[in-house]
């Protein structure tokens, strides 16, 4: 296998190239208005693969129109997004690039957990989703709750198959609102430990959070929102990593 | 994505709705205890010499028909709106327009199984018979269906997002498939006296409507969902 060789089913799906592109996740000048009031205002971030990143800021801020125009989802006013150098408007089949967990569960009350996930691998196309959804259950720690109806999950189990929902695809970006938020504390360690095993896998992650504290002991950048102003952007400094045949 | 891709989207689209429908009964039974009523009401309040029945009967069936599946198309977003599902479906990488035909296929089955229930009970409380010639009746209640339930979706999907959306779908959906309600009325009036040269012309009408609805909703309701 050459170095160029696509590894992962989406950089197949993309033609991805590791070395060829530069990061995963580009905003420049994302601006967003509401009622003629910028909620974002000329926005300019890079994510590199491997990176962790942090979005911290009080509510109101403008954390969650960042991640959903990010996400491809909020048209934003002025300026654009690009996932792999690509603006992924109008091509819902570059959506497979992306993962994202919202603040609210995304997730239907009256199907199982484990239908939920099927739903999900059957609509991002997955060649085996019965099999993925065994996986993420087990990596989640749900196998056993597979049968029952989300409604009926405890918050806490509700963001683990949320999270397991975004991830089913094995995206290479991953977006998370406020995934802390309602998490004990042994599910936050757990929680920080797969933001971890993801940033090893070079996965381009970017998670909104109130705790400032923690998040910069997690991330390894921090952007801080105000007024829906970025306060701390830095240019994409990790060169994506070659990977071994 | 391939054709093959994109009809087992659409499937699983809709399976998940019937799934959810048939686990949690929202829409369902609602809409067919309100096309019951109406139509006892209607059948017990007007009365008319029975030569007259084949005249009005298909006006009145179309009518408890409509304003009962008015009721499914209203509900047919707002359950996807619960935990943020609607952001969900509209970030996988699904075209608009297989979402959108897949919310038809399902308010579609909801109006025929509505008609399905219908049919017998104004048989049964009218005792004229709509299935006197069963194929041209057939004919006119799926594309009557199709067409209602193309518009419903498009009006539905418009309407679910605003705020303050009560009763917005009915005030604008109700003007918009005026032409359905003729059609689909005269149509039945026409076959039930027998005319199938009129039947025939108000059935083509039917077509069109449900054709221009299916392709327009297909082709906008990207932009429709757009934030």
């Amino acid at each position: 296998m050459t170095i160029n060789e696509p590894k992962l089913p989406w950089e197949r799906a993309v033609g991805w190239q590791p070395e060829s592109e530069g990061c995963p996740l580009i905003a420049r000048q994302l601006t967003r208005t509401m009622s003629g009031q910028p909620v974002l205002d000329r926005a300019d971030l890079a994510i590199g693969p491997g990176e962790l990143v942090a979005l911290v800021g009080a509510n109101g801020a403008g954390k969650t129109t960042l991640l959903r125009c990010l996400a491809g989802r909020l048209r934003p006013t002025a300026g654009e997004v690009l996932w792999f150098g690509v603006s992924p408007k109008g091509r819902p089949d570059r959506h497979r690039l992306i993962g994202f967990a919202a603040h609210e569960s995304l997730l239907y009350p009256e199907l199982t957990a484990g239908e939920n996930l099927l739903f999900a691998a059957r609509m991002y196309g997955l060649a085996q989703p019965r099999e993925r959804v065994g996986e993420m259950l087990a990596k989640t720690g749900l196998a056993r709750l597979a049968g029952r109806v989300a409604g009926r999950l405890s918050q806490g189990l509700r963001q683990r198959l949320s999270l397991a929902r975004a991830l089913v695809h094995d995206p290479p970006i991953l977006l998370l609102d406020e995934p802390l938020a309602g998490l004990d504390t042994a599910g936050r360690a757990w929680l920080e430990g797969f933001l971890s095993e993801l940033r090893d896998r070079d996965r381009a992650v970017v998670f909104s959070t109130h705790d400032d504290h923690r998040s910069r002991s997690l991330a390894d950048r921090v952007l801080e929102l105000h007024g829906g102003r970025l306060q701390a952007t830095a240019e994409c400094a990790v060169i994506p990593r070659a990977r071994s045949a | 994505m391939t054709a093959a891709d994109t009809l087992r989207t659409w499937w699983w689209l809709v399976h998940k709705d019937l799934l959810r429908e048939l686990r949690a009964p929202r829409v369902w039974p609602a809409m067919l205890l309100l096309a019951l009523v109406l139509a006892m009401v209607i059948e017990l309040q007007i009365e008319l010499p029975r030569q007259q029945h084949p005249e009005y009967v298909g006006g009145m069936f179309w009518l408890a028909a409509f304003f009962a599946g008015t009721m499914a198309l209203d509900r047919s977003f707002s359950g996807e709106h619960e935990q943020g599902c609607w952001q969900g479906l509209l970030l996988y990488p699904v075209g608009p327009g297989t979402v959108f035909l897949a919310k038809l296929t399902a308010n579609f089955l909801a109006v025929c199984t509505l008609g399905a229930v219908l049919v017998p009970t104004f048989m049964l409380l009218s005792g004229i018979s709509l299935l006197t010639r069963p194929g041209p009746f057939l004919v006119t209640a799926v594309v009557a269906n199709l067409g209602f339930a193309a518009a419903g979706t498009l009006v539905s999907a418009l309407t679910s997002s605003l705020a303050h959306r009560n009763g917005l779908l009915v005030l604008l959906l109700l003007p918009l498939v005026l032409p359905v309600v003729l059609g689909a009325v005269q149509a039945t009036r026409f076959l039930l006296v027998g005319q199938l040269d009129g039947w025939w012309r108000w059935t083509q009408l039917l077509a069109c409507f449900a054709v221009v609805f299916v392709t327009l909703g297909t082709l906008v309701f990207g932009y429709i969902v757009e934030e």
